[in-house]
Parts: structure tokens; sequence; C-alpha cells
């Protein structure tokens, strides 16, 4: 357990304690009587009153509760869950215009509640809330019921919050009186995306389930469970109109310390993507759990609270440096010819074009800047000769494609490396630049994770001029981008970079609407206006380190995926046909913060 | 289903479906029956029956719905041994014209099993290749590399139990 709520790491390089019963009790016990902090002012005109709220059937199907409370103050109340004995717990309220935000802990048990409620249609939605995880029980877990509450002589409300798509697309920047700053994305029906700005550098983007319920009127409640790391909870309501909004944050941050506080904040608009559903369609999350990787014969569809959560560490077959290097020097494939169904990348090979000829004939060197310096002899078509710093000519497999006229990209593994490197090289032979994507094995977490050292040089050939000091260069060109990619039919998925070095991946459904979504780190540099080289690293994923030269004049693009598992290292290329889906307003979240 | 062979059953049609609805939608005092005389003529026995029939007709509509909206894992309630159906691999999503008459539906006599086919459309999903990140995404939230259409018979055997009907098998052919 790091010793820091918030430490220099990103999420998924932290190591969760995996917290009991007992660890997790004590620490509700000590706050639950009195109930979240607050940074601002709260709302205690409910003091005296009482409430009596009637659920619906849960998201699962689960029967919903019914709800009566008394406010004996303004932190202080007593719940009667379905007709049984009264519970006393603290609470706080906040009010954002008709909504009432309530959230509280039960004392002596692991559960609590987060309401809100429509004052004015005295409709409410109801979140569940207990820590039982999936494996770890830091994970909050939530059941979503739609109610309403229940007046003295008169009829039961028949306004009820939905479940939609409305805000899928739009993307926020939030503040709270906590001083808490993020950058929010509603890029998906079930899923987001947030950047921490201030409670960690800013420089990584991270995706869990969420879910998306609209009030009316431009008041929505959203909700993040961040799954797979802290297992924090994070509810709200927010009018979008007014850019305000209410809510909860519970659960144990990095350090074990219990965060449990509401919170008010104050956004600004940072843009809204398309939606690739068809016209009129409003139909949103949550998504439920299917038979799939991660979530076969594990997760009961009709349990509470249950839903589709990508847990990539589920299905990532790990292994040891030993393993690692027992298995690349006779299990490589670069390029492997893929002829079936299921020999390799062939649903995201569909695309991809016949490598260029071009090559064939010519000889190059590539003066890397630090090193190393490559010489090479293209031989043929699918076989090159190379020397590194003036070593041994080694002959190897290869494939290169042009992207425009005389730049190329091109991938090969170098044999005999401690760490089994390949180099995925953009070859400009038109500027005379080199910028290469060493991937590299034996990485400090996980040996058949792959790492990247992005390498800039100059390309030396016949009649190929000199740069002088000028390379490829790191952009922010791509910032705030979402672009989808459909490798072939079922399989579209959007790229969306919300930091200089955050490539976040959400997978369409078989209806156009955005779902599950992951993200991992990397680069992006640009080659040309409009000709962009990016890399990301499936990190705690599946370790891939995935390249891909973008082409946004024609749309289209190749790529070359390095992948290290129970198989061995390979090589195989990728290409999709491309569709531009907007741009988020981010530049100003990252002025001053360009790399050299 | 064994009790087939040994139970005496009752063969209804899609046009009874029709009448029952209408007659479970309101009292029986409501459309001029008296009680006593239904339990007289045996039109009580009668009445419970095609109650059956419409709670089946129900269990039906709730097995499409879970099925075409979660897959087999998610029917697993409406099951007696509470296990979903075991469809070849593939099978994404069923539609049941339930406004067409079944090709057979029968209720034993003892009123304690019922046996039905239906005929109906199953959409047959092909699976998406590869091992990638994207894939297995893809693949769990129900993503598909394309899908075929199939006419296919649905035979359905049905158990009533303390809680009401349920579904004792379901196989496509």
């Amino acid at each position: 357990m790091p010793s820091e709520a918030y430490p220099d790491l990103p999420l998924f390089r932290i190591d969760w304690t995996a917290m009991t019963d007992a660890d997790i009790g004590a620490r509700l016990n000590a706050v639950a009587a009195e109930g979240p902090k607050c940074a601002s002012r709260t709302d205690l005109s409910l003091a005296g009153q009482t409430m009596q709220i009637v659920c619906d059937k849960g998201t699962t199907g689960v029967d919903g509760p019914s709800l009566s409370y008394r406010f004996n103050t303004g932190n202080r109340l007593s719940l009667s869950e379905n007709a049984g004995g009264a519970v006393d717990a603290g609470y706080a309220a906040l009010e954002l215009g008709d909504l009432t935000f309530l959230a509280h802990l039960l004392p002596g048990s692991l559960r609590g509640y987060a309401v809100v409620v429509d004052n004015h249609t005295h409709s409410a939605t109801v979140f569940e809330l207990w820590f039982g995880g999936y494996k770890r029980k830091r994970e909050v877990m939530r059941e979503v019921y739609q109610g309403y509450v229940h007046v003295d002589g008169q009829a039961p409300s028949e306004v009820r919050h939905e479940f939609n798509n409305r805000l899928e697309g739009a993307g926020y920047f939030w503040r709270q009186d906590t001083g808490a700053e993020t950058l929010e994305f509603y890029d998906s029906i079930a899923y987001t995306h947030w950047v921490e700005l201030s409670r960690m550098d800013r420089s990584q983007g991270y995706c869990a389930p969420a879910d998306y319920i609209e009030i009316g009127h431009g008041k929505y409640i959203y909700t993040r469970t961040e799954c797979e790391f802290s297992g924090m909870f994070t509810v709200y309501t927010m009018d979008v109109n007014a850019l305000k909004q209410v809510g909860l944050r519970l659960g144990f941050n990095a350090a074990d310390e219990l965060e449990f506080y509401v919170f008010r904040g104050t956004g600004e608009w940072l843009g809204q993507i398309a939606k690739f559903e068809d016209f009129g369609v409003t139909e949103g999350g949550p998504m439920l759990p299917r038979p799939g990787p991660g979530q076969t014969g594990e997760v009961d569809a009709t349990a509470k609270g249950a839903r589709a959560v990508y847990r990539p560490m589920e299905t990532y077959a790990t292994m040891t440096k030993a393993e690692v290097d027992a298995i690349v020097p006779d299990h490589t494939r670069v390029f492997a010819q893929r002829v079936g169904a299921g020999s390799g990348a062939t649903g995201m090979a569909a695309n991809v074009g016949t490598p260029s000829d071009k090559l064939v004939g010519k000889t190059a060197t590539i003066r890397y800047d630090g090193g190393p310096v490559m010489d090479y002899e293209f031989t043929s078509v699918d076989e090159l000769r190379y020397r590194k710093d003036g070593g041994a000519w080694t002959s190897t497999r290869y494939h290169a494609w042009e992207a425009i006229d005389d730049v190329f990209l091109m991938g090969h593994v170098l044999h005999g490396e401690p760490n089994h490197d390949g180099h995925i090289t953009v070859l400009d032979f038109e500027e005379g630049k080199a910028t290469c994507y060493n991937g590299y094995l034996n990485t400090p977490y996980i040996a058949n994770e792959a790492g990247c050292r992005p390498l800039f040089g100059k390309l030396e050939a016949e009649g190929v001029p000199d740069p002088g000091v000028k390379r490829h260069e790191f952009t922010e060109d791509m910032l705030g981008r979402c672009i989808t990619y459909s490798y072939s039919p079922g399989l579209t998925s959007m790229h969306f970079y919300s930091t200089p070095s955050t490539t976040s991946w959400i997978i369409f459904t078989p209806t156009g609407s955005a779902g599950l979504q992951w993200a991992g780190s990397g680069a992006q540099i640009k080659i040309r206006d409009g000709l962009y080289f990016l890399y990301w690293i499936e990190e705690a994923c599946n370790g891939t380190l995935g390249t891909i030269l973008l082409n946004l004049r024609t749309m289209h693009d190749i790529g070359i995926g390095y992948h290290c598992g129970t198989e061995g290292l390979s090589m195989s290329p990728v290409s999709a046909l491309l569709r531009h889906a907007g741009q988020f307003d981010l530049d100003r979240f990252y002025q001053h913060r360009t790399r050299s | 289903m064994g009790d087939k062979a040994m139970s005496k059953t009752i063969d209804t049609t899609r046009r009874s479906f029709l009448k029952v609805g209408a007659l479970v939608a309101a009292p029986a005092a409501a459309i001029g029956i008296p009680v006593a005389a239904m339990a007289e003529d045996g039109s009580k026995a009668a009445l419970a029956r095609l109650q059956d029939e419409r709670a089946i007709e129900a269990l039906n509509r709730d097995f499409l719905r879970a099925f075409n909206r979660g897959g087999a894992k998610d029917t697993a309630s409406l099951f007696a041994d509470r296990k979903g159906p075991a469809f070849a691999k593939g099978v994404s999503k069923l539609s049941l014209d339930l406004a067409e008459e079944p090709r057979s539906f029968a209720i034993a006599e003892d009123g304690a099993t019922a046996t039905a086919r239906y005929d109906c459309t199953a959409e047959i999903a092909d699976e998406l290749a590869g091992k990638e990140t994207l894939v297995q995404m893809a693949r769990m939230q129900g993503n598909s590399a394309g899908s075929q259409s199939a006419r296919v018979t649905l035979s359905a055997q049905y158990a009533k139990r303390g809680e009401g009907w349920l579904i004792a098998s379901l196989d496509l052919a």
C-alpha cells in the first residue's frame, strides 16, 4: 500500500490493498454516525421532515426498497427499510434547484444510500451502495432504483428518471469545492473516461463503468466506480445548463484512507462529439454482463448490482522474464500469413493493404539521436538485412506500407536482443527523417508487457535530403480528438486522445452505441499536417504495443501491433476505415506542457 | 418430456389463447358469468386452464426479452433448474411472433406440465476472430462479425411449480 493517497503512479500500477470486511467496517463505523463531510454549506432544510421513497425494481430486476426517512436534524436521520426497524445515521444533503441530493451510510454495515429527489415531480433515483466488489471488497457496488416520493393525499408520481444516451458524447471540466479538478467525458453509454487534473499529474486518463440517468430539463445523474483501481464511487447530479453539480465521493484511496464527503462543483463544457446510433434513438445503459472474457460463469447478470465491467487483468496471461526469454527465440511471428478464423489479427487486419515493394533494392541508414545507428538493405518485399551500430548483418522478415508518397511505416524485430526489441519505424524519404517506436519486453511490472522508447533520427539514403537538426516532433494536434476505427464488421472502436499521452479506446455495440472502454499510455507524433504516428501500450491489459500511422486526409491508417503472450512474440498489421467523431476543447489544460 | 407419454394432454390452439386474453383480462363477474354456474358446469377448471395458458404466454415473453437482452444466462431464473437453455453456439436472438398460433400446445390433464412447439426466427451470429483486446471487449458486449437468420422450431417443456410456471427445457431444431 502506498503511503500517499494519490501517488505519482498510474492507477493501474498501484498495488491496491485487498481490504477485508473488518477493515472496511471499522473505517465506515467511525464516520457513519456523523455522516459525510462537506467543504461548503449543506442543505439543512430537511430537518424535522419525513420522506417515504417507494422504489421500482432495480436495473437487474431485483425488488426495490421502500425507504422511510425521518430527518431528525439537518445532519442526523433515521431510516426504516421496507418497514423494518429504524437505523440512525449521519447524513448530508445538498440542493440543486428543484433537486435534493442526500447521502449516508448505515452504521454497523458496509452499506449506504445516495438519493436524488426531484421535489417538483416527486420522482427519485436511489443508489443502494455497498462495499462488496467483484473480487476486492474495497470496490463499491451499486444498484440503481427509480421511484417516487410518497406524498400524503396524492397519487404516486408517474414520473421516472431514465437511463438513456442523452449525455453520450459530452465532456465537462469540473472543479469541486474540495479543490479537486477533473476532466470528465461521457463518451459511452456505460463507461466514462476521466483525467485527474489536481489529485494526479494529468498525464493519464482512466476509464470506469458509469451510469447516465436523465432527470429532465438539462439535469442528469452520473456515477463512476473506479473498478480495477481503488473501487472509489462517485455520484453526482448536475445541471448542464447552469454547469453545477452536487454529489458524493465514497471509497478508499491509495493510502487506504476513507473518502466520504459530499461536494458542490462548477463546470465548463468541453464540447460534444458525434453519436453513432440511428437518429432519434435514445436507448442507454447500463450494459448487463454477457458471456465473455472475464465474466463467463462468474457474474450472475441478475445479481444485485451486476453490470458489464471490463476487467482486463482477468484475461491477461502474464509471464515471467524467464518464460519470455524461453519462448521468444523460437516463437516469433512477424507478419505471419493469416489464413482462417482464429489465426491471429484477422478481424483487425481486414483492411490492411498489400505491403509495398517500393523499398526493394534500396539501402538506407538511420542515425537515431543518441543511437542506435541502423543500416538497412531491403532485399525483397518480405525480407531485409539490418545491422545495428555497425555489427553483423542479420536477415529478418519485415513489411512496409507507404502511407503517403515516400513515407513508409515499417516493422521488424531485432534478433538476439536481451529484451526482444522490435522497431516500428516511419521512414520519411521525402524529408530525410525517421521516427521509431522501439518496442521491448521485460518491463518492470509484467515481463511480457511491452514498453516503448520513441526514437527520433535522420534517414540517409541516395537522393534523400539532410534534415539537419529537424525531426518529426511530439504534437498536441490530436489532443481531444475522437476517431472511429472500423476494422471489420462488428469491430469498430473509437480512439479518444484525452491527454497528450493517453489513448482511450471505446467499442461500439451492434446498435452503434459507444460501449466498453479502456485506456493506456502513449504518445502522438506529427509526421505531416494530417499525418500522425501514434502509439499506446495496453498496460495491465494485454501488454500490446499498438502503433498507427494515421492519415486524416484519407481517413485511413496502417498500424503494427507488437505483442508477447504464451504463444510467443508477434508483429501484426492492423488497419481501419476512419471517421472523425469530433474534438473536445482541451488545449488550455495542457498549455506549456508540450514535450521537448 | 417423459411425462408427455404418460399424461393425458389437452391440446389447445392459438384461437383459444386469444380468447383467454379477453377472458382473463376481465373478472368473471364483469362479463356476466355467475361464478357458481362456472363451478357447476366445469368452467372453473376451464378458466384455470386458460389462466395456465396465459401464464405460459407471459413466461415466453419474459424469456424472449431476457434472452435477447442478455443471452441465455439472463434467463436462468425462468427455468425450473435455474439454468438457462443450452442452445448451439452463436444463437444471439430469437423472434417469436406471439400473435401466431403455436405449432402445437398441450397441457397435461393434471395441469402440472405442458409442452409446446413454436416456429421462430433465430439470429445466428458469426463469432469475431482474434484475441486482441478490442475483440475481447467487442465479444463481451455481444458484438459479432455478422449474423444470419434461420427459421427454426423451438420445442418447449414447462413445469408448474409453487411459484408458477417455469421452463423445464427448451430446444432449437
